[in-house]
């Protein structure tokens, strides 16, 4: 019981897209959307990772916190 | 995508950059208001805190010039808020 609310916790509710195997104009879409330019391919890959894992970090914390 | 509207992450750098595009509308200096325009814009997107103008050259239309003098405001905000004593990492 209690491993199954620590899941319900732990596991993010959303998973985040496989950018290492997106190709490069589908990387540039994605992080035109955030305001970024063209990079190096695995610069974009790392900063769309990086933006993924920050948003949903921070939305989780603060409803929790919330809550 | 979150349910509530996140703080924004950048307020120092938004705030300048407004302030600039006044003062060149001000100045009647219309390419130099939409070259703020348009940075304002992809900032507007980023939901990342960037620590200086330097870091912000990653985004759509942060040129050498805006990105040189972003830093060097943030430089003189640093002096001053260190002056008053007062906690400076209010844009992170």
């Amino acid at each position: 019981f209690c491993q199954e609310r620590e899941a319900l916790c732990t596991t993010p509710p959303t998973p985040m897209p496989s950018y290492s195997i997106m190709e490069t104009p589908v990387l540039k879409k994605e992080l035109s959307r955030f305001g970024v330019r063209t990079l190096p391919k695995q610069q974009m890959v790392l900063k769309l990772k990086e933006i993924f894992q920050y948003t949903h970090q921070r939305s989780d914390s603060r409803d929790a916190a919330a809550s | 995508m979150p349910k509530r509207r996140q703080e924004f992450p950048n307020p120092l750098f938004r705030r300048w950059l407004e302030e600039w595009r006044d003062q060149a509308a001000e100045r009647g200096r219309f390419r130099l208001q939409r070259a703020y325009e348009r940075a304002l814009s992809s900032l507007h997107k980023y939901p990342l805190p960037l620590r200086s103008g330097r870091e912000a050259r990653i985004l759509q239309y942060f040129g050498e010039h805006i990105c040189r003098q972003l830093d060097e405001q943030l430089e003189k905000h640093r002096f001053t808020q260190e002056d008053l004593a007062a906690p400076t990492a209010s844009w992170s």
